[in-house]
Parts: structure tokens; C-alpha cells; sequence
């Protein structure tokens, strides 16, 4: 989780080349429907790995207790919420809600976050521990198509749809209308 | 004044006109015999999936498939209708979700029928393996994810919606027998759902798990060669699946993976990568695979190269520099130069080479045709075009404009004599 990941670039505005903006510009346009993500906690991961058990969904996001450990400098790429390098969003494939309305931790207004979400792990550079981040989805709006970030670190295939980030999180009564994905620490990996 | 003088003149020269009068309100309909030279490109952008000659670089017709990425299915005895899985909202982006199976005329690219299913159809970024046909062609099976995970199937010849099979823990929907399903379970095994003659569950049968999805998971996007299905693991091992041993005999099932990169080429990076990153020519055995040099979790990232596999020998037989397929503007795809002369033709491949420079842009779908004369096809998501190859010496030859914004799928209807 701690590699750094050559597919990640910086995607706010203000930053990175001219070939960056212009890939990041496209690929805005494109990923608009083109992969979603996120799901369950660590329960939802042994049932996967252990048994034919139904993967219930679980609702992580009125669970998730936010990180006490510190932030990094927010004038960094690993504290920057705009920047696809910021250490939270290490296992990302898809607009992040930052850049979308939203927080790193919040959906924009007139979405819906999804309940589910399939989960990374990630090193906070500043403290050194690696947190449980859950990226849910939220959902009822089309794609926000700023801020396209595509890292997969611990990405797993849809079959495993714990650590799955190319599936549409947004489902149920949240709909399959995908916007833009938030990055919320539940919890220290200890 | 010179109105009317310019009026007359324009009465006196339509009445002198050449060009016969036409007919309005005439739409065409697909040639026939199908060529084996077609394919179809999906687009989720645009929502739909487009049809195009990759010989004369034609845009034939086109299917639209609401939201996500649009894959049809092609039945291969009779491929007079396709069916494709589709979903929409009442409202656009929201009011009530209805999910549908829709027939196709082939040749007249219209919807003839609709068959609703349950609105839990899964929506993820795969280009294949949310749906399939039974072998028979009788029956289609819906991967749906809410994210409980089932089956629906769907008789398409009586046009009706038959159940829903619950699947917990197994996923994606590849065909396997007559009326066979095979999914592939977060274990690492797979589970295979046999159907009565009417559609209904006769029975389900899993097997013990055949990789470890936790250390080095296949990747979900296998090729079926017969009765084997061929999957390739992150780490480049192609594991093969013979769907016609019995369940219970895992030395049959599951011959020994095999690696596809050498000790030597590994210490290099050299990895698989992409959306549809693994072909096969089935009479030559020749498994075409896209590959790049990069770090663990690279597994999406598209190819630089292309490596040819002999999959009797298990020996590469081959490896090859890619030329870009091409790049959009602002989403657009762009096309020029040539027709220009020498060197200034070149000043397009040139430009699009900036794409294996990004990552995210290099071409991440292969498909190859079969018979004695194959052809690959070259696409990716940012590429606007795709590049046509001579699959038996890996020459480029040009390329070809779907009109698409993006190419996420890549699909061979198995139309057209074989060639």
C-alpha cells in the first residue's frame, strides 16, 4: 500500500503538465460511467474469502468514526484534497468529491452517498499508520468529471467485491448513477 | 426583381435535372450475408455501441443501451437478433429503474421486443461477463449485484423472464455447457448453475478454489477456446478451465497454471495490463496479450506491447511495439494526415504516440477474428479510433474511426463466414 503507484497524477486544476490536464480533461469525459467501486468493511472481506455466506451490505457510512490521527501538510500532494496523490486516496478509481462540491469525507449537494463501498487500506505519511478508508460512491447525479484519479493500490477483481473499485457503488435506493467518490477513515489498521 | 429571375432560373434548371428524383423517408438495413469484418464498439459516453466495417473504415448502424456500458449478446446459430441487457431511470437520472433484456432485428438494427427483468442488473467497468447466452441459445443469464449477488434468467425464445438464482459470494455470468453458467467466487472457486429445459434451476455445483484471490487474483477477462475458459492472473499465470471435467475432479478442471512472463522479464516489470488485455486465435492457438513495464497494482493500465503465446507449447512466440491506435480532443476523436504525402502521413502516428506517455492512455482492448487470415483489433478507452493489425505477423495495416467518444468494449458478433 505504501508503493508509490505510477498511475496516480496530480488532477487539480492548478497543477501538474500540460499532457496531464489534457490526459485529465479526456479521461473526465470518459470515465463518467466506466468503472465504480467500493464496498463493505472487513467483515464483508472474510465472507468473501471464507464461505458462500450472502455479502450483506453494511452500512459503513453512518458507522464510520472520522481519523484522529493528523493530516499531513495540507500544502504537500499527500494534504492536498484536490490532488489524486493525497495519502487517503490510495485504492481510488474515479472522480473525487472534493473536487465535485464535496469534501474529501462528504458528497456534494444532491447526491446520495451510496451505503456500500468496497475499502482500502492507506499509509498516512503523516503519522506513519495505515488507516481503513472506505470510499463510497455518491450517487444520483451524472459523473462530476473533475478530478479523475485512478491509483488501485490493493485493487481486487469484481469477484471480490470487497476491495473491488470497478464496481458501481451506487445501488439500492441511492440508484446506479454514479457522481463522484468520497474517502472516509474508519478506523487504524492495527 | 432578381428574386424572381433567380427563382425562375433555379425552377428551370431542376426541371433539366440530371439526378432522378428521390424518395424521402428511406432508411437502410444491413447488407447480407453478415461480413466477418464487422465488429462493435461501446461506448458508455454516448450510451450506445456502435457497428463498424473494419475493412473500409465504416460506421454501419449503431444500438443504444441506456445507462453503463452497452454489450450485446450475438447467438452464433441463428444471428438474425442479438439481445442486449439494458437499464434506465423514468427521469433520466432517477424515477423508476427498469432493467430489460431487448431483441434486436440483426438486419434492420430495430428493438422487436422487450423482456423486463428484476432492476438489480450489476453495473461495474467490465467489457464483458455481467451477462451471457447458454450454449443452446436459449436461455440469458443477468449478473445482477445490489450488492447481494444472483442470476436472472430470461428465456429469450419465449421472450419471457424465468427467475432469479441467488448466488452469495460468486459473481459475473460465463457460458459453460448447454445450459450451463459459470461465476467465479470470492474464494477462488468457481460455481457452475446447470438449467432445466424450461430455465428453472436444476442444480448448482462449486469447487474447490483453484487460485488464491488475496495473493495473485486472475483477472475477470477470460477467453473460451471450446470448452476451456483461459484466465490471466495479475501477475501474468494463465490459468486454464476445462468446463467439461466433472466438478469434483480438480486435476481435470485445472490443469497447472503456466506464466506467461519469464523470471528474467519479471525482474523487468513487464506486466498484463488493461480492460480486454487477452485474445485467442483458436485454430492457430496463438493467445495474443497486451503487456507494459510497471509496478504492482498496475493491473488496468493498458499496453505499450503485445506478446504472441503458442498456447500448445506454452513457448512466446513473439513480441511486438504497439502503434497507437489514435486520440481525441476534448473528447472528440481525431482523424487526419492520411492522406497526406510522405513524411507528413506519418505526423499522426507520431502525435498519438504521446499516448503511451500517459498511462491511462494507452489502448487496453484486444480482439483477434478467427479462420486462416486473422485480424486484431487495437482499442482503448482514450484512443477515438482502433488500429487494425495482421494478427499471423502482427503488421499494422491502418486505422479505423468508430465514431465513438470512447471505446471501452470491444466486440466480435461472430457474424460472416469465417475467413
Amino acid at each position: 500500500m505504501t508503493k508509490p503507484n505510477p498511475g496516480s497524477r496530480p488532477a487539480h486544476p492548478a497543477q501538474g503538465s500540460r499532457l496531464d490536464r489534457f490526459f485529465t480533461r479526456h479521461a473526465r469525459q470518459l470515465a463518467r460511467h466506466t468503472s465504480r467501486r467500493g464496498f463493505l468493511n472487513r467483515l464483508g472481506l472474510f465472507a468473501v474469502g471464507a464461505s458462500a455466506l450472502p455479502l450483506l451490505p453494511i452500512a459503513r457510512a453512518s458507522a464510520a468514526a472520522q481519523g484522529t490521527g493528523a493530516e499531513p501538510d495540507a500544502a504537500t500532494p499527500q494534504g492536498d484534497i484536490f490532488d489524486c496523490n493525497y495519502w487517503r486516496y490510495c485504492s481510488i478509481d474515479g472522480f473525487i468529491a472534493s473536487c465535485c462540491g464535496g469534501t474529501a469525507h462528504s458528497c456534494p449537494p444532491g447526491t446520495e452517498m451510496s451505503p456500500v463501498s468496497w475499502i482500502g487500506t492507506c499509509l498516512n505519511p503523516a503519522d506513519n499508520k495505515h488507516y481503513i478508508v472506505s470510499y463510497n460512491d455518491c450517487c444520483g447525479r451524472t459523473t462530476c468529471q473533475r478530478c479523475f484519479c485512478h491509483r488501485n493500490e490493493g485493487d481486487k477483481p469484481v469477484y471480490y467485491p470487497s476491495k473491488s473499485n470497478d464496481i458501481d457503488w451506487c445501488m439500492g435506493k441511492a440508484g446506479v448513477v454514479y457522481n463522484s467518490t468520497v474517502s472516509v477513515v474508519i478506523g487504524v489498521n492495527e | 426583381m432578381r428574386n424572381l429571375a433567380v427563382s425562375i432560373l433555379l425552377l428551370a434548371s431542376l426541371a433539366h435535372a440530371d439526378v432522378p428524383v428521390e424518395t424521402l423517408g428511406q432508411v437502410e438495413v444491413l447488407p447480407e450475408p453478415f461480413s466477418p469484418h464487422w465488429f462493435w464498439a461501446s461506448d458508455p459516453i454516448l450510451e450506445r455501441v456502435a457497428l463498424v466495417d473494419y475493412t473500409r473504415n465504416a460506421v454501419l448502424g449503431s444500438v443504444d443501451g441506456g445507462w453503463g456500458i452497452t454489450v450485446p449478446l450475438f447467438p452464433q446459430k441463428d444471428s438474425r437478433e442479438f439481445y442486449v441487457p439494458e437499464t434506465y431511470y423514468s427521469r433520466g437520472t432517477r424515477g423508476e429503474r427498469t432493467d430489460l433484456v431487448a431483441v434486436y432485428d440483426s438486419v434492420t438494427l430495430m428493438p422487436v421486443a422487450e423482456i423486463i427483468i428484476p432492476p438489480k442488473r450489476a453495473h461495474n467497468a467490465l467489457p464483458n461477463a455481467n451477462a451471457t447466452l447458454t450454449d443452446d441459445e436459449q436461455f440469458l443469464a443477468v449478473f445482477n449485484m445490489t450488492p447481494a449477488q444472483s442470476i436472472s434468467i430470461v428465456d429469450v425464445g419465449n421472450r419471457r423472464f424465468v427467475e432469479e438464482i441467488p448466488t452469495p459470494g460468486c459473481s459475473l455470468a460465463y457460458p459453460a455447457g448447454e445450459r450451463r453458467i459459470m461465476m467465479i467466487c470470492g474464494d477462488g472457486a468457481l460455481l457452475f448453475l446447470t438449467l432445466n429445459s424450461d430455465g428453472s434451476l436444476q442444480h448448482k455445483q462449486r469447487t474447490e478454489p483453484f487460485f488464491d484471490p488475496h495473493k495473485d487474483p486472475i483477472t475477470e477477462k477470460g477467453v473460451r477456446v471450446g470448452d476451456t475458459w483461459h484466465f490471466v492472473s495479475f501477475e501474468g499465470y494463465l490459468y486454464s478451465v476445462d468446463t467439461a471435467a466433472a466438478t469434483d475432479d480438480h486435476a481435470a478442471m485445472f490443469p497447472p497454471p503456466w506464466s506467461l512472463v519469464s523470471d528474467a522479464e519479471r525482474q523487468d516489470r513487464w506486466r498484463v495490463g488493461g480492460r480486454q488485455f487477452l485474445a485467442i486465435h483458436e485454430a492457430s492457438q496463438t493467445a495474443y496479450v497486451l503487456l507494459h513495464q510497471g509496478e504492482i497494482d498496475t493491473h488496468k493500465t493498458g499496453g505499450t506491447h503485445l506478446w504472441t503465446f503458442d498456447l500448445s507449447s506454452r513457448q512466446k512466440t513473439g513480441a511486438y511495439k504497439l502503434v497507437s491506435p489514435g486520440f481525441t480532443f476534448s473528447g472528440v476523436p481525431t482523424e487526419f494526415g492520411t492522406d497526406w504525402i510522405w513524411p507528413f502521413n506519418q505526423l499522426y502516428t507520431a502525435l498519438a504516440g504521446i499516448s503511451f506517455v500517459e498511462p491511462h492512455a494507452r489502448p487496453d482492448a484486444i480482439v483477434v477474428t478467427q479462420g486462416s487470415d486473422p485480424t486484431l483489433i487495437l482499442g482503448g478507452q482514450f484512443s477515438g479510433m482502433v488500429a487494425i493489425y495482421n494478427a499471423t505477423d502482427m503488421t499494422f495495416q491502418h486505422r479505423v474511426t468508430t465514431g465513438n467518444y470512447s471505446n471501452l468494449a470491444l466486440l466480435l458478433p461472430g457474424w460472416g463466414a469465417k475467413e
